[in-house]
């Protein structure tokens, strides 16, 4: 039983970080991926 | 002028009014369904104590698609979900698999959660006294009746259509969020009041390790609601940020309640063999059970949050599983009749039709566990495609799309996933081979209607989407557009087109002229678009308007599911100045007429004017303008004047002196109105008074009367209070023959943003 509950905090654990760090990503994403769109529209005019 | 053309017509306007906290309860919602009532019991007995394990790792499997789904979801926001991202990256066969089964198992879900509510409503009604034993029909057999009466009833309701607001939604959710915590918390004081409260979970995995496996598969459908939340993409507002956020968001929400819920159902039951036995044999209702034993009024709390739960995901489920077909009708993969919209109720009736024969069928046919389980194999499939499709679609169109969330450690995240749900599909072979004939069963069928019928008008109509989507951009708002009206084909030579042309005409502004389509939520926007498409007779008519009034219209289409809320983004998108309303019967619809005056008001970005149409003479020879010290009054005072310039008419203003105040006072501030308005309009044509009032209402009426236009003032007194009281400008308003303008300040950021939080503006339309 004890290693049961341990894999399923180890597994909820795994999960909800994994999930949080994602949401504190979008913004930073979504900033580099305008950069990014903004660089190829610019060489693309060049 | 005469370098300028009259009219100008736009793309249709597409408005998106559900917030990134709306969009998590729809996913929060979906999950806490039926899966967590109905299948605990069932997946108790399969896996005993290592259930909440399954719920656990399951949480781990669903991490890695749910990154998929982000990305996908906040890149390409459109209705159709998993379906149209595989269209997207393979093309239309392998496209049209993925809709079939997506269809397929979005309806077979709709057929889990109304045989779950069947199962809840029958011992509700045994509990009510309802002698349902006494009809003399085979048990089991009343669950299934329930079923499809509640089937038909969502049907039904769905054809009909709604205009749910989010508020209603929500409120749902967090109804059954809290039936849940009940629960929860109550099952863990019973568990810690046990003399030895390991012992429910020993031995932790009763039947082996491949039971958890077995129990993942058969629950997988309780993890699913990031397939419902990107269904509802093209209504999110930012749906870069938002879809992918509320997709986390939702799994953070949710599967710490499986695994308590787990917790608190096998430690707090007592039973004389082993608790995880217990909750296995009572199946759908064990939760009910359960909660009976350590909970007051347990039983009746838990029927009442299943019936919800089932309820509430029953209708998520024919709305997405309707969206799936919809789309594939629209991409000529299923029969047009599909994509057809009825003319009355807005809604994709043929969809909606073609997916209550799927979970009708299923209801009628199939036990529960298969049901459950045969969705689950199918959503599993679908799930390990859009796994690929996000691979091949960043490698064909990544460097063009503008995601809003790209998932890490590519392509292993992906990958992994694949592997994981394919490992998950082929165990359940082993709880029901039935289930998995079932979904081949159904492919197979699906893969003779593609080489009969589907591909020959595929290959007709294929098209590019994805080009389309980056490049289909709005035409970025010109400015010199300030004023808004909303308009409908027989509102064209109505008082409040007149009464904005002739501002835009004093301002040398444009017109907006906006047809706002309002969609019951069961439709998508796009399919709105459509309904639109042939505005002929509108623009012709907005044209001759236009030359007439000597001014430049420029006429879109505004579709959206709460007119107001439409109204207020094709305001903000313009950067209009102001916006003029119907006021009590004179919008353009005549069920909602009155209301969006209101919800327009409340949260707008612009000023508003609000007409009261009583019908303008064909030349408005004279303006009235009252004012008050007491209201502020530059809005009212600049507005007026515009409408006098506007109409190029005389110019009264009066305030009244009705014996409350100093007339000193009076006569110093009226002064200096009468001062402010002489540096823009002829001395010639204004006359100006402080008129003595007896009674406010009869003395404004009076005034009234005597004007083509009257205008006065809207204090924020009178917004909030108009429902309650009818304050003085209504009052005048209703009483009086002459059409009469209100005009109101537009709402501070802070105030509007504390309504919207709370979804006060969507309340009436």
């Amino acid at each position: 039983m004890f290693w049961g509950f341990v894999l399923t905090g180890v597994a909820l654990a795994f999960m909800v970080i994994w999930a949080l760090i994602e949401i504190f990503r979008v913004d930073r994403i979504i900033e580099q991926v305008d950069r990014e769109l903004a660089n190829n529209d610019s060489a693309e005019k060049e | 002028m005469k370098d300028k053309p009259a009219i100008e017509v736009e793309d249709t306007f597409l408005s998106r009014d559900l917030s990134e906290f709306d969009i998590t309860m729809i996913g929060v919602g979906a999950m806490i369904g039926a899966g967590i009532f109905v299948l605990t019991g069932i997946a108790a007995g399969t896996a005993g104590p290592a259930l909440i394990l399954a719920f656990a790792l399951n949480g781990v499997v669903t991490i890695f698609t749910a990154m998929v789904y982000a990305e996908l979801g906040s890149a390409i926001p459109e209705s159709g979900g998993g379906y149209l991202w595989i269209k997207e990256a393979f093309g239309s066969s392998q496209g049209f698999l993925a809709g079939w089964m997506s269809w397929f198992s979005h309806s077979v879900a709709g057929a889990l959660y109304a045989l779950g509510f069947g199962s809840y409503f029958a011992p509700l009604l045994k509990d009510l006294g309802v002698p349902l034993h006494r009809l003399g029909i085979a048990h089991g057999l009343i669950e299934k009746g329930l079923a499809v009466l509640v089937v038909l009833a969502f049907l039904y309701i769905n054809y009909r259509g709604t205009s749910e607001t989010g508020l209603a939604g929500n409120i749902i959710t967090l109804g059954k969020l809290a039936v849940i915590g009940l629960f929860v918390g109550f099952g863990l004081w019973a568990l810690g009041h046990r003399p030895q409260p390991a012992a429910p979970f020993e031995p932790f995995f009763p039947e082996g390790f491949g039971a958890v496996f077995m129990a993942m598969g058969f629950t997988f459908i309780a993890f699913e609601g990031y397939e419902i939340i990107v269904q509802a993409g093209e209504e999110v507002e930012n749906p870069r940020r938002s879809i992918p956020r509320a997709v986390f968001w939702s799994l953070i929400i949710v599967v710490p309640i499986y695994v308590l819920v787990g917790i608190a159902s096998l430690g707090a039951v007592e039973s004389p063999g082993p608790t995880w036995q217990f909750l296995g044999e009572f199946k759908e209702l064990g939760l009910v059970k359960a909660a009976g034993q350590f909970m007051p009024f347990g039983t009746f709390v838990l029927l009442l949050g299943g019936l919800l739960s089932t309820l509430s995901a029953l209708n998520a489920t024919t709305f997405s599983s309707t969206r799936v077909s919809y789309a594939m009708g629209r991409d000529k993969a299923l029969p047009d009749a599909f994509s057809r919209i009825h003319p009355t109720t807005r809604t994709p009736h043929i969809a909606l039709a073609g997916t209550g024969a799927i979970i009708l069928a299923m209801v009628v046919a199939i036990p529960i566990e298969d049901v459950a389980t045969a969705a689950d194999v199918m959503f599993l499939l679908l799930f390990i495609q859009v796994n690929v499709a996000v691979m091949k679609i960043r490698s064909a169109f990544g460097d063009r799309l503008k995601y809003g969330y790209r998932l890490p450690l590519y392509p292993w995240v992906p990958i992994i996933g694949v592997v994981l749900q394919a490992f998950l599909a082929i165990y359940l072979f082993r709880f029901s081979p039935k289930a998995w004939f079932l979904a081949i069963g159904w492919i197979g069928v699906g893969i003779g209607v593609f080489f009969v019928y589907a591909r020959p008008r595929l290959q007709a109509a294929e098209e590019p989407r994805i080009a389309r989507s980056r490049l289909a951009r709005r035409t970025p708002p010109r400015t010199g557009n300030p004023v808004l009206v909303a308009v409908s084909e027989d509102s064209v030579e109505e008082a409040e087109l007149r009464i904005g042309g002739s501002v835009a005409r004093a301002w040398k502004a444009n017109l907006v002229a906006a047809h706002v389509v309002q969609l019951p939520r069961q439709t998508s926007l796009n399919a709105g678009a459509g309904l639109t498409a042939d505005s002929g007779d509108l623009v012709a008519k907005l044209e001759r308007f236009a030359k007439r009034e000597e001014i430049t219209v420029r006429s879109l289409v505004a579709v959206g599911h709460s007119i107001s809320h439409v109204l207020r983004e094709v305001a903000q998108s313009e950067e209009v100045k102001l916006i003029v309303l119907g006021w009590r019967g004179h919008v353009y619809e005549s069920r909602i007429r009155g209301s969006v005056a209101d919800a327009v008001l409340h949260g707008s970005p612009a000023r508003v004017l609000l007409v009261r149409d009583r019908g303008l003479p064909e030349k408005v020879a004279k303006v009235t303008l009252a004012v008050s010290p007491g209201i502020r009054s530059e809005v009212t005072i600049a507005t007026a004047l515009s409408l006098a310039k506007g109409f190029d008419a005389d110019f009264r203003v009066v305030t009244l002196d009705n014996d409350q105040g100093a007339r000193d006072e009076l006569e110093e501030w009226f002064a200096g109105v009468t001062e402010s308005i002489l540096e823009e309009f002829d001395r010639g044509r204004l006359e100006t008074e402080i008129v003595t009032a007896e009674t406010v209402v009869g003395t404004l009426v009076e005034e009234a009367e005597k004007a083509d236009l009257f205008v006065m003032g809207a204090s924020r007194d009178w917004v909030d209070k108009d429902h309650l009281l009818g304050m003085i400008p209504d009052k005048v308003a209703n009483a009086s023959k002459t059409t009469v303008v209100v005009a109101k300040q537009e709402e501070s950021r802070l105030r509007s943003r504390f309504r919207r939080l709370f979804n006060l503006n969507n309340r009436n339309g």
